[in-house]
């Protein structure tokens, strides 16, 4: 029944290890697969105006570079079992509204996520992308351990 | 590949298996059972927000057992057992009830509906972990008997 899976990663090791495990899934089902990672905007004061101008053109950079190698790692595993993929990144403060709205745009009917981890007060404080996904998302989303 | 043998291919999807159904739209009891999950090195969680939805998952991918909520948008979670027992494809599954109301009565009617457990407000964690071991080892057990 779902036929495309969005696969949200931060690059943690927590995202990491449900790859294989979704990938495989998808190739059970016959389903697609779109890798997706939100980037951080950029948010600081600078001293002098051309420091910020340098910097956000550096940050941009190095948060492309890392996008595209956290995504390389589901493009492997999806290549490598094939099941067709896509991936792709954006910049957003709000990741789990990023994460829900690019499901929305790509037509994905599946969202699978890694569950955060994060215990104690950090975890009820702060709680996680994955639960802002889980408690605003119309559409299933499957929770890897 | 037609639909009946596409539906068939899912019913034994083994990456799958061991999934927890959660039909719910309460956004505490989502957050409260993803922590829960966390736990849990050995179980998914899929996720539906009504109980159309969560009747089709269950249809589709055979999970280890359903957590509903019994108060759901639309379809109450008794109508949505009501469908899953009738049906020899979702019969099997546990099916674990969650609810604010209390009442020994409806408590009573929940088990009697045929809800494998009927857990209330305020949630022990406990009692829900045990409750979802059980119905695990049953599903295990049905399985490896097939």
């Amino acid at each position: 029944m779902f036929k495309h899976i969005l696969i949200p990663t931060d690059g943690s090791a927590m995202a990491k290890s449900m790859i294989p495990d979704c990938v495989a899934f998808a190739k059970e089902i016959g389903a697609e697969v779109t890798a997706f990672h939100v980037m951080p905007g950029l948010s600081l004061f600078a001293y002098q105006a051309e420091i910020l101008v340098d910097t956000r053109e550096q940050f941009a950079e190095e948060c492309i570079a890392c996008a595209d190698g956290y995504l390389s790692v589901v493009a492997t595993a999806a290549k490598d079992a094939g099941v067709k993929y896509d991936t792709c990144y954006v910049t957003s403060d709000y990741p789990y509204e990023a994460i829900i709205q690019a499901a929305k745009e790509k037509g994905c009917d599946l969202i699978a996520m890694a569950s955060h981890g994060r215990r104690g007060m950090k975890g009820l404080l702060l709680g996680s992308e994955t639960q802002k996904v889980l408690t605003h998302s119309l559409i299933p989303v499957l929770v890897y351990r | 590949m037609t639909q009946a043998s596409n539906q068939a291919a899912l019913h034994d999807t083994p990456s799958l298996r061991r999934t927890l159904l959660y039909i719910e739209d309460n956004p505490a009891n989502l957050r409260l059972v993803e922590q829960l999950i966390v736990r849990r090195q050995d179980l998914k969680m899929l996720t539906a927000i009504d109980g159309d939805l969560g009747i089709l998952l269950a249809r589709s991918f055979q999970p280890a057992v359903i957590l509903m909520d019994i108060n759901l948008p639309g379809m109450s979670g008794f109508d949505a057992l009501k469908i899953l027992g009738e049906e020899s494809a979702t019969a099997h599954i546990p099916v674990i009830a969650l609810s604010s109301d209390a009442r020994p009565r409806q408590i009573e009617k929940g088990l009697r509906a045929g809800f494998y457990r009927y857990l209330t407000k305020p949630y022990i964690i406990k009692e829900l972990m045990d409750a979802l071991d059980i119905a695990l080892n049953r599903e295990e057990e049905s399985h490896s008997n097939k």
